[in-house]
């Protein structure tokens, strides 16, 4: 089975619609598949702004594609006009730092002491007791765009070990660059209590 | 009224081991999983020289036909190992 030239001109013009294009199922907001979800958290660790495509929009493209890189899966990463791979090869990339090197993002160099979390009091029991519960590593993300992420899961192996206290902070190598300083809060709000970090490395307060 | 069961995992696994198998001849192939889900590790003096996409471009080329159309009884493989066998 072969793509037409109609479909081919798509999807090459898609391919080039930017430096980094990943063809996903769903958005990057709300992806639709566990693997385009992983591609995406990888992604926006390094990168601000990226394009995608949503293959479930289209299923001429949705097929095409796997004919187009000779590969049969959802997602597929594309780096200026190069295929990069699936979702193993782009974590492979990233842990090793090669991705880093494709997408021309300086790779973070530093040491797990030197990332210095601080928590207040209120904020550690409320995690400490969220960890209680769900019996899995905590994970403290900050995407290129300074948007922090606290959550559960098990652990991927190549993160960054931070000690603050009783607890421990997993954090992926450019999280860990960029949350030198960083300060997690409770702060009350009109729903209740809610989390706050504060990310210096950010340049704006909140 | 028929109904058409899905095949088992197991047989599913062995046309997976089959595929690569006949791509890659002399290849030591493990495959482990359940239900569309499954995992790979494949060894090979094929991928000598080889880049990383290259190496499982070769094994998902093979997979591919099992991972055609909405019915497909592979939906995914969740990790693909690629390795040389060992220096003699």
């Amino acid at each position: 089975m072969s793509i037409s030239p109609q479909v081919e001109a798509r999807i090459q013009e898609i391919v080039d619609s930017g430096h980094a294009v990943l063809f996903m199922k769903g958005g990057p907001a709300a992806p639709q598949c566990g693997f385009s979800a992983q591609v995406v958290q990888v992604l926006n660790r390094l990168l601000p702004e990226y394009q995608t495509f949503d293959v479930l929009s289209d299923s001429e493209v949705r097929e095409g594609v796997k004919e187009f890189s000779d590969w049969p899966t959802i997602p597929q990463l594309y780096v200026g006009g190069e295929f990069m791979g699936g979702c193993d090869i782009v974590k492979e990339m990233y842990d090793s730092g090669e991705l880093h090197d494709a997408l021309g993002v300086e790779r973070p160099a530093l040491a797990p002491d030197q990332v210095a979390i601080s928590i207040s009091a209120e904020a550690e029991q409320i995690l400490r007791e969220a960890q209680q519960q769900q019996q899995a590593e905590l994970h403290f993300g900050i995407d290129a765009r300074f948007q922090p992420f606290l959550g559960f899961g098990p652990a991927a192996g190549s993160e960054v070990r931070v000690q603050v206290g009783d607890l421990t902070f997993l954090l992926d190598q450019d999280s860990a660059a960029r949350a030198r300083g960083a300060s997690i809060t409770v702060v009350q709000s009109e729903h209740g209590q809610r989390l706050d970090v504060d990310i210096p490395a950010s340049g704006t307060a909140g | 009224m028929e109904i058409t069961a899905q095949p088992p995992p197991r047989e599913t696994a062995e046309r997976i081991r089959e595929a690569v198998a006949a791509a890659l001849p002399g290849a030591r192939i493990r495959v482990t999983g359940e239900g569309s889900h499954f995992s790979l590790r494949v060894e090979s003096a094929a991928f000598a020289g080889q880049t990383r996409l290259a190496r499982q471009r070769l094994v998902l080329r093979a997979v591919a036909p099992l991972m055609k159309g909405d019915g497909a009884p592979v939906h995914a493989i969740d990790r693909l190992e690629t390795v040389l066998p060992p220096a003699t």
